[in-house]
Parts: structure tokens; sequence; C-alpha cells
């Protein structure tokens, strides 16, 4: 029976993974299979498996009569709104889902052909973690991955999905990868799990406080973007894939322009309110300069005073940075920093031009700030912003003071077009700060020092408070009406398409870590 | 009015607690608080939610226990300052339901007006301060039940 039915026999028995009772349990537990995952991820019809006879080799430890179709991995590419995409997707009902030598042999060719391909990969783990059975073996399948995960980066977007368990070893290739995705009360990732940290620290957590979405989004920072539901993850993963270009090469893939939100122009004029301490939602700003008001942030709950995210201008992908006056002031702080920095150098190895809107009153002060080490932390910002070579356009809202102005991708840190609204304040400091400064003797020998400093303090704003001694500088190059903004984007934007910038050949920089 | 000796996490509390009378009667809930005297500064405006009547007792009893009292043990999530400031203005009172996201405070840091937004929905169980207050970084503003 050597012909084309025998191999239909052996392709339903081995597409069956674990079989129907695993599956059933799969189900149960809230949960896609490999199969399912991969389904929705792909323009139907379009996946094409590879490595499907691949199994272990085991033999110790009774693996040898171990059963595991495919090896718990399914592997393979196809197409995602038309375009190119490698994946993998842990087969949770084979052997946990276990990553074992061929497991990972199995992972490492498609990770190669991506990279040779110039395709991006997207990972969907849900694995048990290292096939203890095969022992230093599947330690060394981990070490391929991570080896080529690093390889890729900066050459085709890598994306992680968390749709289970990944526990030790295997939490390190999502987090070398350039966006983590989970769904909530599914996927789950710590390095060493509850039972271990109650042994050796007495802390009782759960797996879900431990590593679970709601976690990684909001306090450990592990965690891109987090979806409800596994069908809502792969909808937002094909979102995030819409803005992405397939490698280092290749254009950010551009679709039909659509038109700002209705009533966008006049709303710009009044979100930025004139009272300096009064805060807004810059997202109201950058939705109201979107194609179509759509905006995807990323870690909306992670570092809530830096927003960052995609959206389109003129059918285009930018990268979408600004200040969040909502949220401490708007203050850059250390997990600020990392947010902005690991950002600005996605968009930038991928040829995405960055957008930053500028409102900060400075660093956030403190002890746990400095002690946590704020200064190589920010200069992370600094380093990233100096070492794009993409297009750079900031706007100017609002505050830009010292050394926090210079960060947020200020001329002199290479900032290609500086715009301002007219309520920027561009100044080495706030005015009550340099008010205190400057006319220290005037306030000292004052009758009325309090109503002396009141004075000095507006005449400094009124001098010094304002976009337009740093435009007459040229540090600022146009000032605009705010319902100018995305007219005056567009036009900045569409003059640096061809930007080209060199930089000295080396191995690669040193970034502050 | 009852007494009650209460003993919380090993400290002494001395609790006042009086049934609110019939209707039409003024009332006012004049909760007995240990305050603690390395934290001065604690304000706690603590009240039953049915406590409409106008304060009468704006002097919180002090403890009569010789147990020198610590802060007293959180009652919810607690809302804390993120920076360090003045609280401008608490926009809630005892008893008030807020949902995740609502402004429960303004704290003026940074000069900045600050929104202090609820961490998750529930009712206020207790705020711990009031306008004008400087708070620190990490201080309990309030909190949620």
């Amino acid at each position: 029976m050597s012909d084309w039915r025998e191999l239909e026999q052996r392709r339903k028995e081995l597409t069956a993974g674990g079989g129907p009772s695993r599956i059933d349990r799969q189900h149960k537990s809230g949960k896609w299979t490999a199969r399912e995952r991969l389904n929705a991820l792909f323009d139907s019809g379009s996946f094409v498996e590879l490595d499907l006879f691949v199994t272990h080799r085991s033999t110790l430890f009774g693996m040898a009569d171990a059963k595991a179709p495919g090896d718990g991995v399914v592997t393979g590419y196809g197409a995602v709104a038309g375009r190119l995409v490698y994946a993998f997707a842990q087969d949770f009902t084979v052997l946990g889902g276990s990553l074992g030598e061929m497991h990972a042999g199995k992972i490492h060719k498609v990770q190669d052909l991506a990279l040779k391909s110039g395709a991006p990969i997207v990972g969907i783990i849900d694995s048990g973690g290292a096939r203890i059975q095969e022992g230093i073996d599947s330690l060394n399948g981990y070490g391929g991955i991570f080896l080529r995960n690093t390889l890729a980066s900066g050459v085709i977007p890598q994306i992680s999905v968390i749709v289970g368990p990944a526990a030790g070893g295997a939490v390190y290739s999502p987090a070398l990868t350039d966006f983590v995705l989970m769904a909530e009360g599914i996927g789950q990732m710590y390095i060493t799990g509850p039972q271990v940290i109650e042994s050796v620290t007495g802390e009782k957590v759960t797996h879900e406080e431990l590593g679970g979405a709601r976690t990684h989004a909001r306090k450990s920072g592990n965690a891109h973007l987090t979806f409800p539901t596994e069908a809502e993850l792969f909808a937002g993963l094909k979102r995030l894939l819409s803005f992405l270009p397939s490698n280092n090469t290749a254009e950010p893939p551009r679709q039909e322009p659509a038109p700002p939100p209705e009533g966008a122009a006049e709303r710009l004029r009044n979100v930025v309110p004139q009272d300096p301490n009064k805060p807004y939602d810059v997202r109201d700003v950058i939705k109201d300069l979107c194609d179509g008001g759509d905006f995807l942030e990323i870690m909306p709950d992670y570092a809530k005073n830096m927003v960052t995210g995609f959206g389109r201008i003129e059918g285009r992908p930018v990268a979408i940075l600004g200040n969040q006056p909502r949220v401490l002031a708007g203050c850059l702080d250390i997990d600020a920093s990392d947010k902005l920095a690991r950002f600005v150098r996605f968009a930038d190895s991928f040829s995405i031009p960055l957008l930053t809107f500028v409102d900060t009153p400075g660093y956030l002060p403190g002890t746990k700030q400095e002690y946590g080490g704020i200064i190589r932390h920010g200069a992370k910002v600094l380093y990233a912003y100096s070492e794009a070579s993409v297009a750079k356009v900031s706007v100017v809202l609002r505050k830009a003071y010292g050394g926090a102005y210079l960060a947020m991708c200020s001329r002199s840190l290479g900032a290609d077009m500086v715009l301002a609204f007219p309520t920027a304040e561009v100044a080495v400091m706030g005015p009550d700060g340099a008010a205190n400064i400057i006319f220290r003797r005037e306030l000292e020998a004052a009758e009325d020092p309090a109503e002396e400093r009141r004075r000095l303090v507006e005449s400094y704003r009124a001098e010094f408070a304002s976009p337009y001694v740093a435009a007459a500088h040229g540090y600022v190059d146009q000032v605009i009406d705010p319902a100018e903004l995305r007219t005056s984007v567009a036009h900045a934007l569409w003059a640096l398409k061809e930007k080209r910038e060199d930089r000295h050949a080396k191995k690669h920089g040193n970034i502050p870590l | 009015m009852r007494r009650f000796h209460v003993v919380v996490n090993g400290l002494s509390y001395e609790v006042e607690v009086e049934e609110i009378g019939s209707e039409g009667e003024p009332t006012a809930s004049a909760p007995a608080i240990a305050s603690s005297p390395s934290q001065p500064a604690a304000r706690e405006v603590q009240a039953a939610p049915a406590a409409k009547a106008p304060a009468r007792h704006a002097q919180p009893a002090r403890s009569q226990s010789a147990v020198p009292a610590a802060p007293a043990a959180s009652v919810g999530t607690p809302v804390t300052a993120p920076l360090p400031g003045a609280v401008l203005e608490v926009k809630v009172a005892v008893g008030d339901e807020v949902r995740e996201g609502d402004v429960v405070a303004i704290l003026e840091a940074m000069k900045m007006e600050n929104e202090i937004l609820a961490p998750c929905s529930g009712h206020v169980a207790v705020v711990r301060v009031t306008a004008g207050a400087a708070v620190d970084g990490g201080d309990v503003l309030l909190e949620i039940a």
C-alpha cells in the first residue's frame, strides 16, 4: 500500500497531534490547539507545513516507545494578508509541547528559512519546557533558538505569542524577540515558578499573579500587547504585522491613505491646555493625527508616562512616541526610558519613521530613580535617538526643558525636522527654577520678595517660555498652528522619504544597558 | 455610645461605636483612630457610609491605650501618590462608588495637576489625606474596597 493512500493515512495520524482526548483537554482548559492557532494566523488555506514526519530519536527513560507526532511542534510558512510569514506553534497535546532535540531542530529550520528569505517569524509558545528525558540535547536546542533570535534581530521582525506555559529558559526566546503578545489567563511566563519561589523565599504567589498577562503588561514590561482571548490575540497580531516591513531592507507596507477623524483639526487647536499645569491625554493628539484615527499602542499598560505605538500618515506606517502629561506629569523615568529606547531601536531597524511628541517637565526626581540607575537607563534614550538614522520628526507640544528637552529627539540629537505648537516652552529650565537662579540678587534685595518673585517669573515666562527663542536659534524649524499638524507632519515625512544617513562602519555600538 | 477594646496585629485600639439614630436625628460617626506618633500627618477620615450628617467631632479621639499604635491596618486596595507633591483636591468621600480609571484626587507635583485614578472599582473605604496635605511618593491617599 505504498502509494498516496499510505501518505494520506500517515498525514491523518500525524496531524491529529496528541489525539482526541488530549485535544479535548486542551479545549477544556480554554486553549486552542497548535493547528487552530496557525489557522487563525494565516490566510485561509495558505499554511504550508514542514517537517510533519520529524520525530524524536531518544531511547532513554522509556522514550523509545513514546509517540510524538511532529515531535510536539508544528512549523511552516504561509500568507498573512498576502505577505509571507514563517511560524512555529508548540503542540501541548504532544508530550506537553516539551522541547527536545528534534522539536528544537524544526524551530531552528524555520528560523533559518525566515532569516534567509527576509520574512517575519511568529513563535507560538505553549510548552512544559525542556524535555528532561533528552537531557542536554534539549538544552542545546534552546541555545540554538536564542542564537538565531539574536542573529535575526534587526533583520526580520520576530514576534512571540504566549498562549500557555513558558517557564525557565523557554522565556528567553520571547524576550529576545521584538514583540511579546499574551492571552490573559492562558499565557504565563516566569524564570522560576511558584513552587520554587515558595521553597526558597517562602513567598506564596499564584502562576497567574507571578507570570500572567496582566503582570507582564503592567509590572515587568515583558509583554507588549495582551488580549482577553486567543481570537482577539490573533486579530491583534495581524494588525501589528500590517505596520511592519518584511525585513530591514523592505519598505514598511503602504495602505490606501485615509483621512483623519472628522473634526480633528479643530480639536487639535484645543487639546493642549493653555495652563501649563493642566494635564491632557497625548493620545488625543496622536489619534487625531493618524489615518482613520487608527493608533496601535504598544505596551499601553507599562510606563504609561511614555506613549509608544504605530499609526499611519497618508497610508505610510509611522512609529509614534509621546510624553504623557496625564501620568507622572509626563516625567521621564527608568521604565519610560527603557520603553522608549527599545521602541525607537525597533523602528530604526525597520525603517519606520520616528515621530516624537514632546511635553515633559524633566526627569522624575527621587532616590528610587537615582539608585535604580536613571543615569544609565536615561542614557538609552539619548543613545537610541542619536543612533537612529531613519527620518526623525519632533513636535514640541508644550514643555521641553533642560536635559529632557535634549533627550526627546531634539535637533541636537539629530532630529531632521522640529515643529512646535505655539504653546511650546523650550528653555533650559522652567520659569520658577530659572527665576530663582538668574534673579537671586534682585530677589534678595527686594522689599517684597514674593511679589518681586512673581513678577520676575512672569517676565521670564513671557520672554523665554515659548517656542520663539528656540525658533530664532534654528532649533525649531517651524512653529505651527495645531490645526495644521497633520499637513505639516505629512509634508515633513514626505520631504524625508528618501533620507539617507551613513554611519561609521563598526561591529556594533555599545548602548548603555 | 459603646466602647470597645480591639487588638489588631498585636496593637491595641480603642474604638467607640455609636448606633446611627432614627430618621431626622442628626448623627455623626466618631471613629476613634489610633494615631501613630511616628506619623503625625496621618489624617484619617473614616466614616460609616450612611453618615450624611455634618461631622461634629472634628478631632478624632486619640487612643487611650498605652501601647503606641502603628498606622491602621489597610482595609482595601491602596491608592498611592505616584510622586511627591501636594494634594490639591480629594474628589471622593468615604462610601462613594468608584470605577477603575475614575479620577479620585488631584495631586500637584512637577508643576502639574496630576489626576490620580482609581486602580480598581469598588467603594472608597478610607480617605487618608485632605486637600493641602504634602505627600511623598508612595504614600497612601485613600483605599478602595
